[in-house]
């Protein structure tokens, strides 16, 4: 027995050690990753609430996310934080990163260093750290505010101002990495561009129009489904600062997930929310590679 | 031959070692309360004087990793502790669903449960007559004043009923402090007070936080903040204690465990609070307490050594010396009631102007309207919260129609 075994290992052994040397890998990925896809994916067609036995219900909790208020809610919250990071954040980042792109700023080293604090920090910190800010008495903002002669804003507790108040933070975040981002593509740009469209007289907004943007497409692009696929998934600071409230105003898709999972106990519900979520993020991502023109052959 | 006798040694060394390592047992408790986990860690070192061979593993997460980590235990039926403190809140999802991961215990419990205080210590983790934890916490709510202001104001205290304690709340505030401080993003006021006519769920299961009491309530808070003036928007979390240090309201509605956390918070108030029982309305409804907040322990079906676990929870929750230590290190009033005339209970506190909580609680302790839990707590509370509370209190939405939004919510929750 033992010798057959070892024969059949002699024979084998160049074919399947390499196989062998990159199993750790895949068998961690398949337990941590491919099975709970999978399993949620089952999971997400049958009626699974609390402990104990499960019943199949097929397309029903589909069908309820379709009509239930609160998911719908949670869609348009997330949304709304994905735009403020696109049309806000972004473009804030773009702006940052052309004054640190400058000859005449000073401390760049700094600056540079500056952005990348908040990125480092816990995110749990950080919105811990924030609600001092956005407190309504005491706060910093309101504080900042009051000293300008301005009314003090409800900043967490109004229903209107709580989804702001996330971008504001979510700005404080990540606007310096966005920058980052867009300096190093400004910095690849050839300056000979630039030279050659002044000297036919262009002005620094067609410069920025007709060089800067085009040439730093592929990192906009970068930027933008990085920011839109991060909003889908925003959870921690909503959850930190408001816990989804008031009225749901700060309800995320990730946040009504985790309730539905964890504090209400649906786990086939909670598992359609996934799946919904995972929909979402692949219909957005291809709709902007498309209008990005990725698909576009490079010499068409 | 030398390999042989190597064999022979380390065969006698593992004869020997085996029956030792294998009466030695480890028990794992999971908790998330600080002040908990440090009284059991206590308890833990007394149990193993008895059960030298017990080593009860007391191991600590945060609040929301723990209970998602038990949850997750129990669906994948491995890698659960055997013993788990449950909060309150949370007791409600664990049992949903035809099955429960904890063991029952009324007949572990027996004929002690005559000498609980079963209000606090068995119903809150009680579904369907069966008995899944034990709770040490006697919760029972007192109002905290601060007799400073109120003395400012030409006042002895808050008034022992509801419209007392506007009329008195008038004259606070006209000397810049308000009554109250009312949390317009959570439940806790609501439910002290309504808890005396139902509160979330009646006694069969059923959803009772809009019957004429609740609703009550509920307009009593919104008259106070936005009719009377005697009220204020509560800060949110830690600025909850700056108002409260710079003296900007009066009272505040805890149970024992809150006079821990308001000593840790607001040291700097140390002698200007006094405690009273709740006021009641005028025509007598109401109740001169609630029970706010609390932790039961359970026992896992998972487990192996649930009898042993049984022994440690009994040694902590059953014992007039147990429970007194858990007093002693963190207030938490005993549930069981032979510690009750214990003179060790009723000392002086110093925080409370050298009042005696224990008499005062003791006092009140019977009149805690029952909890009544439901699988469906987490859900119901939390539409509670941003349909009814948040709305009304922040005049969005007018009383009447909140409550239909709720009830509609409900009805979509409980299928």
């Amino acid at each position: 027995m033992i010798r057959a075994i070892s024969s059949f290992w002699a024979r084998h052994q160049r074919k399947i050690s390499p196989y062998l040397f990159v199993a750790p890998f895949f068998i961690l990925f398949a337990v941590f990753l491919v099975y709970p896809v999978i399993y949620s994916f089952i999971l997400s067609f049958y009626d699974a609430r609390g402990l104990g036995a499960r019943t199949f219900a097929g397309l029903e909790n589909y069908r309820e996310l379709l009509i239930d208020p609160r998911f719908r809610k949670a869609v348009v919250n997330t949304t709304y934080y994905a735009a403020g990071s696109v049309f806000f954040l972004s473009p804030l980042a773009l702006l940052l990163a052309l004054a640190l792109n400058t000859a005449w700023l000073k401390l760049k080293g700094l600056f540079r260093v500056a952005f990348f604090i908040p990125v480092i920090t816990s995110e749990v910190v950080v919105a811990v750290m924030f609600t001092l800010v956005f407190e309504q008495d005491y706060g910093l903002l309101n504080a900042l505010l009051r000293s300008i002669g301005l009314d003090p804003i409800p900043w967490l507790r109004s229903p209107a101002w709580a989804m702001p108040s996330i971008i504001l933070l979510g700005v404080w975040i990540w606007a310096g990495l966005n920058a980052l981002y867009f300096l190093a593509g400004l910095q690849n740009i050839d300056q000979e561009y630039y030279e050659a469209a002044a000297i036919d007289g262009a002005n620094s907004l067609q410069l920025f129009r007709y060089i800067t943007v085009p040439l730093l497409k592929p990192v906009i692009l970068f930027v933008v489904i990085q920011a839109i696929v991060g909003s889908y998934q925003l959870f921690t600071q909503p959850w930190i600062l408001t816990s989804g409230g008031p009225q749901d105003a700060t309800l995320t898709v990730t946040m009504y997930l985790y309730l539905q999972a964890f504090r209400f106990f649906n786990l086939g519900y909670a598992s359609a929310i996934g799946y919904a979520l995972v929909v979402i993020i692949l219909t957005l991502s291809l709709i902007q590679l498309i209008g990005f023109g990725t698909f576009r052959r490079e010499d068409a | 031959m030398k390999a042989a006798r190597w064999t022979l040694v380390w065969l006698l060394v593992f004869l020997i070692a085996f029956p030792i390592v294998a009466t030695a047992q480890t028990l794992e408790f999971w908790g998330f309360a600080d002040n908990r986990n440090k009284w059991y860690e206590a308890m833990a070192e007394e149990f193993k004087k008895i059960y030298p061979n017990v080593t009860i593993n007391i191991r600590s997460f945060p609040y929301e990793e723990m209970h998602n980590r038990l949850l997750t235990a129990l669906v994948a039926g491995i890698g659960a502790p055997d013993i788990a403190d449950v909060e309150i809140s949370r007791m409600g999802q664990f049992v949903k669903g035809g099955e429960v991961g904890f063991v029952p215990l009324n007949n572990l419990i027996g004929d002690e449960i005559n000498n609980l205080y079963t209000g606090a210590a068995t119903a809150p983790w009680t579904w369907q007559e069966q008995i899944y934890g034990i709770g040490n916490e006697l919760n029972a709510v007192l109002m905290f004043y601060r007799w400073d202001l109120y003395e400012n104001a030409g006042l002895t205290g808050p008034g022992s009923t509801w419209e007392e304690f506007i009329e008195n709340g008038k004259k606070l505030a006209s000397t810049g402090v308000k009554a109250l401080a009312i949390n317009d993003q959570g439940w806790e006021y609501w439910w002290i007070i309504a808890s005396a006519g139902d509160g979330f769920f009646d006694s069969e299961g059923n959803v009772a936080a809009d019957n004429a009491f609740g609703r009550k309530v509920m307009q009593l808070l919104y008259d106070m903040l936005h009719v009377h003036e005697v009220a204020m928007f509560a800060p949110l979390d830690t600025a909850y204690y700056g108002a409260m240090q710079a003296g900007d309201f009066a009272v505040h509605m805890g149970a024992p465990w809150y006079q821990g956390f308001m000593k840790d918070n607001a040291a700097s108030l140390e002698g200007k609070w006094k405690m009273q029982p709740l006021p009641v309305f005028a025509d007598g409804t109401g109740a001169p307490t609630a029970t706010h907040g609390g932790t039961g322990t359970v026992i896992t079906k998972q487990s192996k050594h649930a009898d042993i676990a049984w022994e440690f929870i009994k040694f902590a929750n059953l014992t007039v010396e147990g429970t007194l230590r858990a007093f002693d290190m963190a207030n938490l009033f005993p549930t069981y009631t032979p510690a009750w005339t214990d003179e060790r209970l009723y000392r002086t506190d110093d925080y409370f102007s050298g009042q005696r909580p224990a008499q005062i609680i003791s006092e009140v302790a019977p009149l805690i309207p029952p909890l009544n839990n439901s699988p469906y707590w987490p859900e119901v509370t939390d539409a509670f919260t941003r349909l009814v509370v948040t709305p009304v209190l922040q005049q969005t939405t007018d009383i009447d129609r909140a409550f239909a939004d709720f009830r509609r919510e409900v009805d979509r929750i409980i299928r």
